[in-house]
């Protein structure tokens, strides 16, 4: 296993840049980074659509979501791999094929973490905001998203860690992330692929036991904080 | 300036507000007291329509809360203040007065600065403007709360318990804030439990019961009333 790395360690870290496309870990990072980036905004709209008391938006908000979430990432992947060049007339590359998918199929769950971090805002934030006579904007985007978004870092983290987990369904399509960089070397050395993809299972966990780390210690610290101020601002 | 006629309000199959009739003038201060659940808070909770109601109207300087367009422009002119102070704890005690009056108000902010400043020094609060809620007593987050709603200028403040979540030595900071406006000459409603508060300052008291305005005397007459009942008013109401 040492000597793959040994040998094999800059496909695996950058895949064939500057030669080729950036690919290998570089690139998982950079789609999960982008997609869970991306989707933060999507999903804050759904989110504040879905609280909305408009009846109409409410409803089709939660269809979108609904539907996005009972369907299985790959088949999103599929659906724009072959859908996105009839409809735009372009040639679209794996990874920026991974990436939209991934950013539809993020904004889904994220909107659900941040629909749970407003709706643990006490009450009383929005209607003394109301009260000072601020608009549903204003009250939004300067009163409940700064402290809602403050209670849900942990929880994104944790999403950006599914997100690096997700990137390897790219390797379906071509996307020239870690998965499709381990693939290749797993089909120059063919005799070793407990080892090749033991590595790939290192890495993946590695960055994925670290992210859910730090969500765990920015939990903790978030909790303390709050119960500190919880029981000075009631 | 504000009347209630006939106002309704459920909460489910609870009849909370049993057809309220009642004005308050411009200038005066109401007290409205009575036992836990009676009403009180929803009563003035519809006057800027943080609640709506069943039927009857609420009409605050002629204009019909219910049926206005624009309810901003009319909570613009209503400050409330919350028994659980409401304030936002991601903002110091200095933003947090400064937040309505940049965004609703539309002051630049060194104006706001300026204005917010001078309401939190009236209020005993100059050094304490730059703390974030969390490190203020709850007098001092109740008066933070107090000094942001009437640094818009309102015509009118609304206080729902403004004190009942305070530790007993710190009641009277905040109400005596609560005094300074009315002999400022503001026209209040004040939700309260304190009747030495209410004996003081009060030019009419509002006894509810169950739903029901069942008293609306002047203070005066409420406590002379008191006096002669048995067990007195509140007592044999609650």
């Amino acid at each position: 296993m040492i000597d793959i790395l040994q040998t094999y360690w800059l496909d695996l870290l950058i895949g064939g840049y500057p030669n080729g496309p950036l690919g290998g870990l570089a690139m998982t990072m950079i789609i999960a980074v982008t997609s869970i980036v991306l989707a933060f905004p999507l999903g804050v709209l759904l989110a504040l659509a879905n609280l909305s008391e408009r009846r109409w938006m409410s409803r089709s908000s939660g269809a979108v979501i609904t539907f996005v979430r009972g369907v299985p990432l790959l088949m999103f992947i599929f659906w724009i791999y072959f859908a996105l060049p009839v409809v735009t007339g372009l040639s679209v590359s794996g990874s920026v094929t991974l990436i939209v998918a991934l950013v539809i199929f993020e904004s889904a769950y994220i909107s659900q973490i941040v629909k749970a971090g407003i709706l643990a805002l006490p009450r009383g934030q929005r209607e003394a905001a109301e009260s000072l006579s601020m608009t549903p904007f204003q009250v939004n985007m300067k009163i409940i998203l700064p402290q809602a978004i403050f209670n849900m870092t942990p929880s994104l983290i944790s999403q950006l860690s599914s997100a690096v987990k997700d990137t390897s369904l790219g390797y379906i399509i071509n996307a020239t992330e870690i998965t499709f960089a381990t693939a290749q070397i797993n089909s120059i050395l063919l005799t070793k692929p407990l080892e090749i993809f033991g590595v790939l299972a290192i890495v993946f966990f590695v960055i994925c036991a670290s992210l859910t780390g730090l969500a765990n210690i920015l939990e903790r610290r978030l909790g303390r904080s709050q119960s500190i101020a919880l029981a000075n601002v009631r | 300036m504000i009347r209630f006629e006939a106002v309704d309000k459920y909460f489910g199959d609870r009849h909370i507000l049993k057809s309220v009739d009642g004005t308050v003038r411009k200038g005066e201060v109401v007290v409205l007291c009575g036992p836990s659940g009676s009403g009180k808070s929803t009563l003035i909770r519809t006057v800027n329509r943080l609640e709506g109601i069943d039927a009857g109207k609420v009409f605050v300087d002629e204009k019909d809360v219910g049926s206005v367009r624009d309810i901003n422009a009319l909570r613009s002119g209503i400050g409330f203040v919350f028994q659980s102070f409401g304030l936002f704890p991601h903002m110091t005690a200095l933003e947090n007065v400064m937040v309505g009056l940049r965004l609703v108000r539309r002051m630049p902010p060194a104006e706001a600065r300026e204005v917010a400043s001078a309401q939190l020094k009236a209020l005993g609060l100059a050094d304490k403007m730059a703390l974030m809620p969390a490190a203020l007593s709850g007098g001092q987050q109740q008066r933070v709360a107090i000094a942001r709603a009437v640094s818009m200028r309102p015509a009118v403040m609304l206080f729902d318990e403004p004190t009942s979540a305070l530790d007993p030595e710190m009641v009277n900071e905040v109400l005596n804030a609560i005094e300074q406006l009315a002999d400022q000459g503001m026209t209040i409603m004040c939700v309260t439990h304190e009747m030495g508060f209410a004996r003081r300052v009060a030019d009419r008291i509002w006894y509810l019961r169950a739903g029901e305005l069942v008293h609306d005397v002047d203070t005066e007459s409420f406590f002379a009333m008191q006096a002669e009942s048995t067990s007195g008013v509140i007592q044999q109401s609650a």
